[in-house]
């Protein structure tokens, strides 16, 4: 990748009042990469995606975006930059669908009147995620699948460049996970669009990230593309967990399987 | 917003320039004018009703709905008493639908209606009296102000002969420890700082919680059994309570419940009216008399 | 849009009926033909500002309830949190017991110090909701809850030194417009509109903190400054509404509600229809409260809950498919 990155942290460290919560972390992305963001729980992942959106300020160290210092953004113009999918909210009242994904038109929109393109977008983001036909249902009587779809398109709304999930997969069944996930990557080839999401399952990972980012106790513990960072070593050290790698013959896929005491009752012998 | 006062002004037709007026200063302090010929007063709480209907009851066209009016003074007249609040509301339309000369209020609690009524340019005078002088002191005023000082002044000589009758009887006898209950559940009597208790020392008792430095005070049966008053003294809606006394628990151990010493009193007996002598009268009937376990009512002055 | 122009249109006709009904109404008949000097002054000097300050307050009341739920999120916020109430209860108390006097020659001193003491409850509120220099939002909620009680017993305890002005502050509590007049508007009059004003304006950042403050903030909303404006905007509201007409229930809580019920929870559209719908509702009630058991006046928060509960109710019955329920 010979382009600048889209966002690149230069040693950033990061820790609330009684404790430490990241040190020195250095990675970058490129426009249209995406990257997984996997660790044991408690690792600094969702604290990361705050230092990288601009929520919390590091106490170290700086985030470029666009090789711009991302203290130096406005507020509403780092909006139109980076957009957030966090964890699932709880919504207390009635938004329709497409109420909520034009609340990604914040950064853009004048305060009244949405513009024809602020209605175009929206649809455009509705059918990013899959969600187009639920555009008139209210957000509270959906299924947790199209929920989760819908803040995606929110997201997708805000026309950034670069895109933050956190966790986005979560009480999810797999269909759901699978149209979500293959909705971002498409994204991430089409529009150059560089995602940067929290992820749980190797497989999901060496399925559709490009490069992992292996986070342990607030330290980097690798940083690379997925066919080189994902693999049996690397995981055990991470997540403590023995895996076995299967090789798809046909289409070169690699799956992980978990070994050890874990697995026993499968094969008995 | 100035055009809507000044709109306002245009319409506000307030009661003519005072040609001839006095300048009072009222019992809340503030300096009021009020005309020579008052002819139409109103009335906020009932003790100053009866001030002005004992005075010259003509005058008096708007009251509460407590007014407690002798009968054969207002039976023609009543329906010239405008209800115009209960003592402590007021409606604002139907005072000015009246046209007063002048309104009297009380405490600081009809504040919010004096103050409108004073920007529309009325008289409003509080008669607040907080004692018998003030009693006194504000009948006279309002006397003068009627222009009924003679009938104010024999009234006012003969509440004071009346009051000097109580208080020799009140001096000859020995005093009694007295209980006065204002509400039954809880029990709440009256402490050092209420009228009631001056009136009750006035008769010639001794209030048994007359130490609380409180208006009125919320008590314990305990502390009631401790005190052990010798006559028992409540309001007149609490008949079915004093019936029931027997059946509850402690109170046979006080000494006036064992001898029934207890009377009967209305509220009325024992505001600040120009009529709290016959309260007072009763209450003295009741420390010292053979009148017990009897409802007597209030009658006029005389 | 058409729509848009209906609706205000709509709006319009509604104010104009709803007021010269409520000018009609009273324990006084009134023939607007001919109209005797008394007629005058009661119809311009008591009437008029008395209905004025019922739609201002009813209308600042419920676009309180209305910030308040959006910004706690939480649909049984209602106008009088962050202990808003109980300061101008304190206030008031005090005022009637120390026998305080108003340094506005025209302003009650009831009223005044009610208005003091709410500011003043908001001010320890605010002090005792800050983190680290920032606010936090469900801080404040406790600290309006912790201050609001602390404040409840010290006006009990002022009850309990009154005596026999307590009734007094009975009717404070109970809540009411039969003393009011061009003085006791004017306040009204000045600072509501103003307040309504700012609150459309930012209303589009309170649609995207329904989202959570991290959502918000990653839109590009400083949600410390906006949720702060918001607390400060409703409470002011509440405190103007509170100090001329004592406690009214209900409208806060429950007209924000009906308004979303109809016309979604957009808070573009449920500032001003909230604001409005309020206010109409105030007036009417109080034209109700003043005229049924004339001269006598029924304390207006009792013909809030009368009149608007079984509204709400059928309107739950009906419309509780979409919102989730």
């Amino acid at each position: 990748m010979e382009s600048p990155p889209a966002i690149e942290t230069r040693k950033v460290s990061f820790g609330y009042e009684n404790r430490v919560a990241l040190t020195n972390i250095v990675f970058s992305a490129c426009a249209g990469e995406f990257v997984a963001l996997i660790g044991p729980n408690g690792s600094g992942k969702t604290t990361l995606l705050k230092v990288l959106l601009g929520l919390l300020q590091p106490s170290c160290g700086t985030i470029l975006l666009f090789n711009e210092p991302l203290s130096s953004y406005a507020p509403k113009e780092r909006a139109k930059t980076i957009a957030y999918v966090s964890q699932q909210p709880a919504l207390s009242f009635p938004l329709t669908v497409s109420e909520l994904v034009g609340l990604g038109r914040y950064p853009h929109s004048s305060r009244f009147q949405p513009t024809r393109d602020d209605r175009s977008v929206v649809e455009f983001a509705l059918q990013q995620a899959n969600a187009q036909h639920l555009a008139a249902r209210s957000f509270t009587t959906l299924s947790g699948g199209e929920q989760q779809k819908v803040l995606i398109a929110r997201a997708l709304a805000q026309s950034a460049r670069v895109l933050l999930l956190d966790e986005p997969t979560l009480h999810l069944d797999l269909y759901y996970q699978l149209q979500i996930l293959a909705a971002l990557k498409k994204l991430s080839i089409e529009k150059q669009i560089t995602v940067i999401t929290v992820l749980h399952d190797v497989n999901l990972i060496s399925l559709f990230a490009d490069k992992a980012l292996l986070l342990s106790g607030g330290t980097v513990r690798a940083f690379g593309p997925v066919t080189e960072v994902i693999n049996e070593a690397n995981v055990r050290d991470l997540l403590k967990v023995d895996m076995t790698t299967i090789e798809d013959s046909k289409t070169g896929a690699r799956c992980f399987v978990p070994r050890g005491p874990f697995s026993i009752w499968r094969n008995p012998k | 917003m100035l055009a809507v006062c000044a709109f306002s002004m245009l319409f506000c037709d307030a009661p003519a320039a005072l040609s001839a007026e006095r300048m009072i200063i009222d019992d809340l302090g503030f300096k009021v004018a009020v005309k020579s010929n008052v002819l139409r007063v109103i009335s906020l709480v009932p003790t100053n009703s009866e001030m002005v209907c004992l005075l010259d009851c003509a005058r008096l066209k708007g009251g509460t709905r407590y007014d407690w009016l002798p009968e054969e003074k207002t039976r023609v007249q009543l329906k010239r008493v405008e209800i115009i609040g209960g003592g402590f509301d007021a409606n604002l339309e139907k005072i000015v639908q009246l046209q007063p000369d002048l309104i009297l209020t009380n405490g600081p609690s009809q504040e919010r209606f004096a103050v409108p009524l004073k920007n529309l340019g009325y008289s409003v005078l509080s008669l607040w009296p907080r004692d018998m002088n003030g009693l006194k002191r504000d009948f006279l005023l309002l006397g003068e102000l009627l222009g009924q000082e003679s009938k104010a002044t024999s009234v006012i000589e003969a509440m004071e002969r009346r009051l000097r009758i109580i208080e020799a009887k009140a001096k000859n006898r020995a005093k009694k420890k007295v209980y006065l209950q204002m509400w039954t559940e809880p029990l709440i009597t009256v402490g050092r700082l209420s009228f009631t208790d001056w009136l009750v020392t006035a008769a010639g008792g001794i209030n048994v919680f007359g130490d609380l430095p409180f208006d009125s005070a919320q008590v314990s049966l305990e502390s009631l059994i401790q005190r052990n008053p010798e006559v028992l003294i409540f309001l007149a809606d609490q008949e079915r309570f004093v019936k029931t006394l027997g059946r509850r628990p402690g109170w046979s151990s006080i000494r006036g419940v064992r001898d029934s010493r207890f009377c009967f009193i209305d509220e009325r007996d024992i505001r600040r009216s120009i009529e709290v002598l016959s309260g007072l009268a009763k209450m003295q009937d009741c420390l010292f008399g053979e009148k017990s376990g009897t409802e007597t009512t209030s009658t006029g002055t005389k | 849009m058409n729509r848009k122009r209906q609706i205000c249109s709509l709006i319009g006709f509604l104010l104009l009926v709803t007021f010269f009904l409520a000018l009609n109404i009273g324990p006084v008949r009134i023939s607007l033909l001919e109209l005797s000097p008394t007629d005058k002054v009661i119809l311009f000097n008591l009437r008029l500002p008395r209905i004025l300050s019922a739609f201002f307050v009813g209308g600042g009341l419920a676009l309180a309830g209305a910030i308040f739920q959006g910004l706690f999120r939480n649909p049984i916020a209602d106008s009088y949190l962050l202990g808003v109430s109980s300061g101008a209860s304190l206030g008031a108390a005090g005022a009637i017991v120390f026998r305080l006097a108003s340094p506005m020659a025209n302003f009650a001193a009831v009223s005044f110090f009610a208005f003091v003491g709410s500011l003043a409850a908001l001010a320890l509120v605010f002090y005792f909701g800050r983190l680290n220099g920032a606010f936090s939002i469900f801080r404040l909620l406790l600290a309006g809850l912790g201050v609001g009680l602390f404040l409840s017993s010290l006006v009990a305890i002022l009850m309990l030194m009154a005596g026999e002005e307590l009734k007094a502050l009975i009717f404070f509590f109970l809540g009411g417009f039969s003393s009011s007049s061009w003085d006791t508007t004017w306040i009204s009059l000045a600072c509501i509109p103003a307040a309504v004003l700012a609150a459309c304006y930012f209303a589009p950042e309170l649609n995207v903190l329904l989202l959570g403050e991290e959502t918000a903030e990653s839109s590009g909303i400083r949600t410390g400054r906006i949720q702060l404006l918001f607390a400060v905007l409703a409470a002011l509201l509440t405190s103007i509404s509170v100090s001329v007409a004592g406690l009214i229930g209900f409208v806060g809580l429950i007209v924000p509600h009906i308004i979303r019920l109809i016309f979604g929870a957009d808070h573009r559209t449920l500032f001003p229809l909230a604001f409005f719908a309020g206010g109409m509702f105030l007036v009417v009630c109080d034209a109700v409260a003043r005229i049924i058991i004339a001269p006598a006046e029924l304390p207006v928060g009792i013909v809030t809950s009368l009149v608007g509960v079984p509204i709400f109710l059928y309107l739950i019955r009906k419309e509780s498919g979409d919102y989730g329920l």
